[in-house]
């Protein structure tokens, strides 16, 4: 799995990072990448509303009332069957893009090239190689969820102890920089 | 007191409800509400002070305010809430100075400070009959550099040096000024940097060691090391007499 | 790297359907980009970059057309918006009585402290024109709130909001970023001797 690019959106759906870390994908302009990523911020958020109802009851409605108060009175939340984490990736022919979001609401987007050809039809001969190549999936999902977790680290050091960035703002952090690189290469 | 008067306790207290999934209890964000509700209700309010979860000071024993000041031990704390607090203390220096020179003399004021107490607490610690007063240059340097640096850094500064063409300077150089690790300064701010506090620190214990001194801090970046800081100490012209008249 | 711009402002742009929002934005806006698939997940942008102090800043306006099919999401538009204009329509009394509930919803779904602007727009058309400039203004005033009247024909005055506003936000938000500039820059720390000799026993050789 190659990553071609990182983006980071901030909890209002502006991106205030963005960095083509290896070539592979075309350039776009900055109001481009700006208009990308708002696009992707509602996506995500309707996506957290594709919920499927339970014994046709609304499933959503109810549990966003009062969360809190639930967990307090009961000691765990229930979110029978609820989709609130939103869009995940997106797995295309030519590149795979991973979203992660933290508990503030900060999105992490990471462009990876595409899955390795799952099979082809020929080259199948047992049953096991079908099963093998479909764990493909799962495991670049896996890798680009190390991707975002090291990430995390790296902006919750290098951006947020940093004096001298404003919340929300895009980041210019030149030592941010340098850690991204490090950690991609 | 009206439920709207009540403040949530801070996220730290709150974890003690063993939260720890987010999906599993909505705690946290969510994409399509936002954060998830911090509104108390009566009922919720009445939970969580039943529950005790409420703990303003620390009332451990073993808290880092309650032990020994001549403790031998080494205190570690947090580098995040160090980080998170220099982080603070830079942003309102910078609020209430005039400009980068300000801003740095302020730094090293805040520095300054730490480094007469710090020197003092040393001392202390090092032990009546095993403390000794340093009253050479090379060796208060040398104990700076040292013993100093690592009780109140955590690790032996990079590098000792001696101007080679001024007589009354020397140079103490960290790669990775702990202070200022997680510190991109932004371009427009010229060459301000952070560790300003920290040249305050050498600065206010080299003074009350009686070496009066100034102490600057200047980034001098080298490969892998983007961080690295010479601290330049120019020790007092009468200080160099006074060495002069005593070991020569 | 995105160094292209130093700060990025979120605005809203609310009011009822037919009021010409997307007129005005399309004023505002020089270098647009309305690719017509956007508005199919009920939001459209468009970005207007300018100077202030030296700094660039980029103004990322949502422009929440056909939002009443979209009203599930509609808090995640407005999260983390910094300023919100809201449009009514001089010849529409309807839609200027309706700017009650769009402050509600701004009250409900914003972050307090939010910038707010009300704009009356097709002031061109004054022969139709419904809404008194007195009323709205009275309006305006007792709520605090900044008020202008607007056409798409004269959009000087857009400007001029826009930018007051980018103003404002940025005098808000950054407080702390005042120092900033090469002119304070302490000039007397370029020129200082930085050429040493090592003193520390393991290492002899000189660096710097």
């Amino acid at each position: 799995m190659k990553v071609y690019s990182i983006y980071i959106l901030n909890k209002a759906g502006g991106l205030i990072y963005q960095n083509d870390v290896n070539a592979g994908l075309n350039k776009l302009s900055a109001n481009d990448y700006l208009v990308l990523a708002g696009t992707l911020h509602g996506v995500h958020a309707i996506s957290a509303r594709l919920n499927p109802t339970i014994n046709g009851k609304d499933t959503t409605s109810e549990a966003n009332a009062s969360p809190n108060a639930q967990i307090l009175t009961t000691g765990r939340f229930q979110d029978s069957n609820g989709n609130r984490s939103g869009l995940h990736s997106i797995e295309t022919d030519l590149f795979n893009l991973y979203v992660f979001q933290s508990l503030t609401g900060i999105k992490f987007i990471v462009i990876t090239s595409p899955n390795p050809v799952v099979y082809n039809i020929q080259t199948v001969k047992k049953r096991e190689d079908v099963i093998a190549s479909k764990g493909e999936l799962n495991k670049s999902y896996e890798e680009a969820n190390g991707v975002f977790k090291q990430l995390y680290v790296i902006y919750s050091d290098y951006v947020m102890k940093d004096p001298f960035y404003s919340l929300d703002m895009p980041i210019k952090s030149h030592l941010f920089d340098a850690k991204v690189k490090e950690l991609i290469s | 007191m009206s439920n709207e008067d009540i403040i949530l306790p801070s996220a730290s207290s709150l974890s003690t409800l063993s939260i720890s999934d987010i999906s599993r209890t909505g705690f946290g964000y969510n994409p399509s509400v936002g954060p998830a509700s911090n509104s108390i209700t009566p009922e919720t309010s009445n939970i969580l002070l039943n529950r005790k979860t409420i703990t303003l000071t620390p009332t451990s024993a073993n808290s880092i305010y309650d032990k020994n000041i001549n403790s031998k031990k080494i205190n570690e704390i947090s580098l995040s809430s160090l980080s998170f607090l220099f982080c603070e203390i830079v942003n309102w220096s910078h609020k209430n100075s005039k400009g980068i020179q300000d801003l740095e003399t302020r730094l090293n004021g805040l520095g300054y400070q730490i480094g007469q107490r710090f020197l003092e607490l040393n001392k202390l610690r090092e032990g009546f009959k095993t403390s000794k007063r340093e009253i050479r240059i090379i060796e208060v340097l040398q104990f700076i550099h040292g013993t100093f640096w690592k009780s109140i850094f955590g690790k032996v500064a990079n590098e000792l040096e001696k101007s080679q063409d001024v007589t009354n300077e020397y140079m103490i150089i960290d790669n990775v000024p702990l202070i200022s690790k997680f510190i991109s300064i932004p371009k427009d701010y010229g060459n301000l940097n952070c560790a300003a506090f920290m040249a305050g620190i050498i600065e206010g214990a080299l003074d009350s060691a009686s070496f009066h001194a100034d102490v600057t801090a200047h980034s001098v970046p080298l490969d892998g090391f983007p961080l690295r800081t010479v601290f330049l100490i120019k020790f007092d012209e009468s200080l160099m007499i006074r060495e002069s008249l005593r070991f020569s | 790297m995105n160094n292209e711009y130093d700060y990025l402002f979120k605005l809203l742009l609310i009011g009822d359907s037919g009021v010409g929002k997307s007129c005005l934005l399309l004023r505002f806006a020089d270098d647009t980009y309305t690719p017509d698939y956007i508005s199919t997940i009920g939001v459209d942008f468009k970005i207007r970059t300018i100077e202030l102090d030296h700094k660039t800043i980029k103004l990322q306006i949502w422009d929440t057309a056909g939002q009443e099919r979209f009203r599930t999401i509609t808090s995640s538009y407005y999260r983390g918006a910094h300023g919100i204009i809201i449009v009514y329509d001089v010849t529409d009394q309807e839609s200027f009585n309706n700017v009650k509930q769009w402050l509600q919803e701004i009250d409900r779904y914003a972050t307090g402290g939010v910038m707010k602007l009300l704009v009356g727009n097709k002031a061109d058309l004054s022969d139709k024109k419904i809404v008194d400039y007195d009323a709205a203004k009275e309006f305006a005033d007792a709520l605090d709130i900044p008020f202008l009247e607007t056409s798409a024909l004269s959009s000087t005055n857009v400007e001029q909001a826009f930018v007051t506003m980018a103003r404002q936000i940025k005098a808000q938000m950054s407080s702390n970023v005042n120092a900033g500039g090469a002119n304070n820059a302490n000039a007397g720390k370029n020129n200082v001797n930085l050429r040493g000799q090592s003193l520390t026993s393991n290492q002899s050789n000189s660096c710097c």
